[in-house]
């Protein structure tokens, strides 16, 4: 059973706590459709889905490292590192599509992996771990690249970011709910997921009741990685074109999704259900900002009252 | 751990609170290798490079030691430098007031960013890391608008002034010295200072002596927002222009130079005296990867972040509680 469960809060908290995050997109879905009705319909709210299917697919990974009290900084620079190299790579070969993507997802892996590996079996704390991370990967992808990245991007590659089923349902946003769902069910139907639960709330008591803490840890940076990968390759689908500046806010997006999405930075509360409106909200928020022609300065200011008001609220809650 | 009969490599693998002796030796020894490999480094004009290139480093480094010694940690002083190299572009001009003005209110904004930081870590409770990284993005956004093509203007009276130099002496030389001077005072020669340990070390037990914690956290903070507010403007003047972009760099060199330095991220030990061997190792690896990027004819600036990575990650294995 998964701990959430033992925690019985009142009615009201429990209520907001668990669906406040539909009651906040409820609010700005209504935002949007008094700013741009044009843009206020299935197609509309659809294209949006679409464009969030990569933030959401990070989201993901994210949410499952901030579940266990971590981050993950370096997952913007994952994501550009697998971009620019699965476009330097496959160069327009509809034939490389394949045996590259594979090869992506175990290079995301990898760096997951030793993420993980510093932070359990080095006892480096998450941020600073991460964080040196992204100064690697980054690096790494500069000398990949030289600055000036290059190659096309084939057809197939195209259609798991671009493509749609029946033309109405966007792959990449069947693929993104795939994923939530998948986690979804792990998280609270297997032994997995409860352990998981188990080692965020209280390492000391797994431990003694023979969780394997630091293989559950490396486990969900490792998937952090991957699934930075795996949106990497919808990303430059979606995008059809090679650019460095592509992972730069996945980093905050992602965290904020994840916080927006109900999720707590103390560690073994909130879940995927939540980071998957969190990531909605982000870029309904982003096109919205564009609209009224608030630029990127404005996203970032914005989402960075955005979560120190969230985690502020629920640490006043905590103390009173 | 104590040991009375402690042998060097012991103390190596378990540096104790006053451990800056060590990292001057591991520094020693990196001299020693560096000017074997890279003999071009101790020419004249490449030492005092390197000395420029040091000293904004140490101006934002003092101010990030006082928060790490305090147990907490400022994400955002890269964002705060930034920023404030923009405040100073906007506002100068060439008169003597216009320029005291303008520095009044630099120090002013660090001030206050600085005391943002620390309000939400302490009355709001939110995680230090949380804080300064949420901050840093609002810094960063707010210096995104500021910026201008141009690069705004700063006066050529405060460029000759800060840039001063005689000889081998400098004005940047005599600033770093300076405010580290003023941070030893306060850290070992106040009770100030104490407390600053302290509240790394146990911030309970120094609540319970009846000392308000809250106000020596703030503090902290804004210390390193005013460092950053005077590197800001050691930058500006330099660089005759500010970007939004220029303090980027800073925020990881400069936890680098302290977890370097010996004083770790859980806070109560270390000091001023490794954060400054710490600058110097992390300035002298910086320049010996440009001159060794150079012979070979590669892009240094692409290798520096992963470096930057790399020596962070060791510092933190070498420092690691060992349990």
């Amino acid at each position: 059973m998964s701990a959430a469960r033992i925690r019985k809060p009142d009615q009201f908290s429990f209520f907001l706590k668990n669906y406040g995050i539909y009651l906040g997109l409820a609010a700005l879905l209504a935002i949007s459709g008094i700013i741009s009705p044009q843009s206020f319909n299935p197609t509309g709210l659809l294209n949006v889905a679409k464009q969030a299917a990569g933030l959401g697919i990070v989201a993901i990974g994210q949410t499952l490292v901030i579940l266990t009290g971590g981050i993950d900084l370096s997952v913007g620079s994952i994501v550009t590192f697998i971009h620019v190299y699965s476009v330097g790579t496959i160069l327009g070969k509809p034939e490389l599509v394949l045996p590259v993507s594979l090869l992506c997802l175990l290079i995301g892996l990898a760096f997951g992996f030793l993420n993980g590996l510093g932070v359990t079996r080095a006892q480096i704390s998450p941020f600073v771990m991460t964080l040196c991370m992204d100064f690697i990967v980054r690096g790494l992808y500069f000398i990949y690249t030289k600055g000036q990245p290059r190659g096309v991007v084939p057809d197939n590659l195209r259609f798991i970011g671009r493509g749609r089923i029946l033309s109405i349902v966007p792959v990449a946003v069947l693929i993104w709910l795939g994923v939530a769902f998948l986690l979804i069910f792990v998280l609270y139907r297997t032994t997995c997921g409860s352990r998981l639960y188990a080692v965020a709330a209280n390492p000391r008591s797994a431990r003694l009741s023979g969780v394997k803490n630091d293989r559950i840890l490396i486990v969900v940076y490792a998937i952090s990685g991957l699934l930075s990968a795996m949106a990497a390759l919808i990303i430059t689908g979606d995008m059809g074109a090679v650019s460095l500046g592509v992972g730069g806010d996945y980093s905050l997006d992602s965290v904020a999704s994840t916080v927006i999405g109900g999720t707590s930075f103390t560690g073994g509360i909130g879940g995927v259900e939540g980071t998957i409106a969190g990531a909605y909200i982000i870029r309904l928020l982003t096109s919205l900002l564009q609209k009224i022609n608030i630029s990127n300065t404005g996203k970032l200011i914005i989402q960075g009252v955005l979560i120190l008001a969230i985690v502020g609220a629920y640490s006043k809650k905590k103390n009173g | 751990m104590i040991t009375n009969h402690s042998s060097f490599l012991s103390r190596l693998f378990h540096p104790e609170r006053h451990s800056s002796s060590l990292i001057w030796l591991v520094l020693a020894a990196l001299v020693i290798i560096v000017v074997t490999i890279v003999p071009e480094f101790v020419t004249p004009s490449n030492l005092s490079n390197v000395f420029v290139q040091m000293v904004p480093l140490g101006l934002v480094s003092v101010g990030q030691t006082f928060v790490i010694l305090a147990g907490g940690i400022d994400l955002s002083v890269g964002s705060q430098i930034s920023l404030v190299t923009l405040i100073a572009a906007n506002i100068m001009g060439d008169s003597v007031l216009s320029i005291l003005f303008s520095i009044f209110l630099c120090l002013l904004a660090g001030l206050a960013f600085g005391f943002l930081n620390g309000v939400l870590v302490h009355k709001v409770q939110i995680p230090p890391l949380i804080v300064t990284l949420c901050t840093g993005f609002i810094f960063q956004g707010i210096a995104y608008a500021l910026h201008k093509t141009t690069g705004g203007y700063i006066s050529a009276n405060f460029q000759k002034v800060i840039t001063a130099s005689w000889g081998v002496l400098s004005m940047p030389f005599f600033l770093f010295i300076f405010f580290l001077l003023i941070g030893f005072y306060l850290l070992n020669r106040t009770r100030f200072g104490r407390y600053i340990y302290a509240l790394g070390g146990n911030e309970e037990v120094l609540a319970n002596t009846g000392v308000n914690t809250g106000r020596i956290k703030v503090a902290s903070y804004v210390i390193a927002g005013v460092m950053a507010a005077i590197t800001g403007l050691y930058l500006a003047a330099r660089v005759k222009s500010g970007g939004a972009l220029y303090g980027v760099p800073f925020t990881l060199n400069s936890v680098t130079a302290v977890v370097v330095g010996g004083s770790p991220l859980s806070g109560g030990e270390g000091g001023l005296a490794g954060t400054t061997a710490g600058v110097v190792i992390v300035s002298m690896l910086n320049n010996v990867l440009n001159l060794i990027s150079f012979r070979f004819n590669l892009q240094s600036t692409f290798y520096k972040e992963i470096l930057t990575g790399v020596i962070l990650v060791i510092a933190m294995l070498f420092y690691r509680k060992r349990s």
